[in-house]
């Protein structure tokens, strides 16, 4: 104080101090700051594939690719019973223009034969009348009688050979008929089978990949839970869950209380620390996922 | 305290949700590392300076320099003297004195200047010495005022549980974050005090000494020269 300019000094130690003060909070601002975003980088996430499929790999990729590969095995199968059906058909078609064109010519043969068999008659009759007329009247009359009564008799034992040429026919047609729709018939029930179990397949694996995913959606919620101490009994909480196709959370709702709100609270909030959650590839399943119903308990597995 | 999905535990929000308590304690505290880290740089250059200062003088001195002269040049510059100068000036001038009156002992003469010397002495490791106490102040009670206010926002963090039906460490882990805010800054407080203080009082010390053997040799030559006359 008695030294030179005592003012200066004192502003500089100011000075000083000032920045001394301002490193200190600086350095315990960034420390304690780095300290609280350090454990986000390092989030891993740990699950297990299912136990029902123990001969898949344990890493995620191996049952995308099972299902990728199986339907080519499949495609090749599924046109065969189509081309199969087509040439039944194209057959059956066939027949039954033969079946059409055979029936048509001998009904024009049967007609044929009536025609004739008609002029003929007719050339009888007009023989037999000019004979008759030639004869004596009642002579003609009785002979017109007894020869209308024979070409009667003529003309329906045609009809009936006719009848009978033309019911065999029928019959023949309904019977390949029937035999061609069984045929066919019996090609679509195998056609559809092998359709059904493809879907059955399909469906298997679509199954599969939602159980699988659904594991891995609680998996990855039940890792965020931090259980509330002091957790009495085995609580189950059911929570409704909306979810985007992208896998992210927009709402969750509790559909059924596990009777202890601060276990809700956790699931809760796990549930939406856990977003955005694992979505299966296959958009068809999901589509299942946009809303699920999820149950939680501590005690499981 | 809320028990959210995110806990912010900055710095500055530990800061500004504490209790009336600890933000009382964390002020004192605050003031306290001001204050005493103002003194450190203050004390610092100071003693640097009369280090320095002392270090010319005795150069100067024993460089075989007429005391006459030098006496002179140093009354001529009041403003750039050092403690050394001052003592020095101090005995001078009463020697002076007592030589221009005629009939005094030599004895007395000395030992005259001797009391003028260790008085000025006195005066200036008054001055070294002053606020070096502060520090030392600071250093020893800022440590027990951050635990003060450790155990008081520790003290309402467990309070706040009374109304809470079930207890996790995420309900108190705040409460006692912020508590500890206070223990932080009172050891920022005291560390550095400590330290300051324990350097200072050495080197004043050692100025002390330096002066007490400049104020020796300084005798012995004015006795020296009390009996030349």
């Amino acid at each position: 104080m008695r030294s030179g300019n005592p003012a200066p000094r004192r502003g500089l130690a100011a000075a000083l101090t000032a920045l001394v003060h301002l490193l200190f909070f600086a350095l315990i601002a960034y420390s304690v700051n780095w300290k609280t975003h350090a454990p986000e980088p390092v989030m891993v996430e740990l699950w297990q594939p299912p136990a029902p499929v123990p001969a898949a790999p344990p890493t995620p990729l191996p049952p995308e690719k099972v299902t990728q590969t199986e339907p080519p095995k499949a495609e090749p199968v599924m046109p065969n019973p189509d081309i199969a059906l087509e040439e039944q058909k194209r057959k059956l078609a066939a027949q039954q223009a033969r079946q059409a064109e055979l029936l048509a010519q001998q009904q024009a043969e049967a007609e044929k034969l009536a025609a004739k068999q008609k002029k003929a008659q007719e050339k009888q009759l007009a023989a037999q009348q000019l004979a008759a007329q030639k004869l004596a009247d009642q002579q003609v009359a009785e002979q017109k009688l007894a020869a209308q009564q024979l070409a009667k008799k003529k003309l329906a034992a045609q009809k009936k050979i006719l009848q009978q040429k033309k019911q065999a026919a029928l019959r023949q047609m309904v019977e390949q008929q029937t035999r061609a729709e069984f045929s066919s018939e019996s090609a679509r029930a195998l056609n559809s089978s092998r359709q059904a179990a493809l879907a059955s397949r399909q469906s298997a694996e679509q199954a599969q990949m939602s159980k699988e995913y659904q594991d891995k959606i609680k998996a990855k919620i039940r890792g965020k839970i931090i259980l509330p101490e002091g957790l009495q009994g085995n609580p189950h909480a059911e929570i409704d869950v909306s979810v985007l196709p992208s896998g992210d959370v927009t709402d969750v709702k509790l559909t059924h209380s596990s009777g202890q709100p601060a276990y809700d609270e956790a699931v809760e909030r796990a549930i939406l620390k856990a977003s955005p959650l694992p979505m299966p590839p296959n958009p068809a399943v999901a589509q299942q996922f946009r809303n699920l119903d999820l149950t939680f308990s501590p005690n499981e597995n | 305290m809320d028990i959210g999905v995110t806990q912010d535990l900055s710095v500055l929000a530990l800061v500004t949700t504490a209790s009336v308590g600890v933000k009382m304690v964390m002020g004192v505290l605050l003031v306290a590392s001001f204050v005493s880290w103002w003194h450190i740089f203050l004390k610092w250059f100071d003693l640097r300076r009369a280090n320095k200062m002392a270090v010319a003088f005795e150069q100067a001195f024993w460089n075989g320099a007429d005391l006459n002269q030098l006496y002179q040049g140093i009354t001529r510059e009041r403003e750039r003297n050092g403690e050394m100068e001052r003592i020095f000036e101090a005995g001078f001038r009463e020697f002076m004195k007592l030589k221009n009156q005629p009939g005094t002992d030599a004895a007395a003469m000395t030992e005259s200047a001797r009391r003028a010397m260790r008085a000025a002495y006195q005066r200036e490791m008054d001055a070294l010495e002053s606020h070096v106490s502060f520090l030392a102040t600071v250093g020893s009670v800022s440590v027990y005022v951050g635990l003060f206010g450790t155990v008081w926002g520790i003290m309402n963090a467990f309070r706040s549980l009374a109304n809470v039906a079930q207890t996790t460490l995420a309900n108190i882990g705040p409460g006692i974050a912020e508590a500890l805010v206070t223990t932080a800054m009172g050891l920022f407080a005291a560390i550095p005090a400590v330290i300051a203080y324990n350097h200072y009082t050495h080197d004043i010390d050692r100025l002390a000494n330096r002066f007490d053997s400049f104020i020796e040799e300084f005798s012995n030559i004015l006795q020296r020269q009390a009996h030349k006359k």
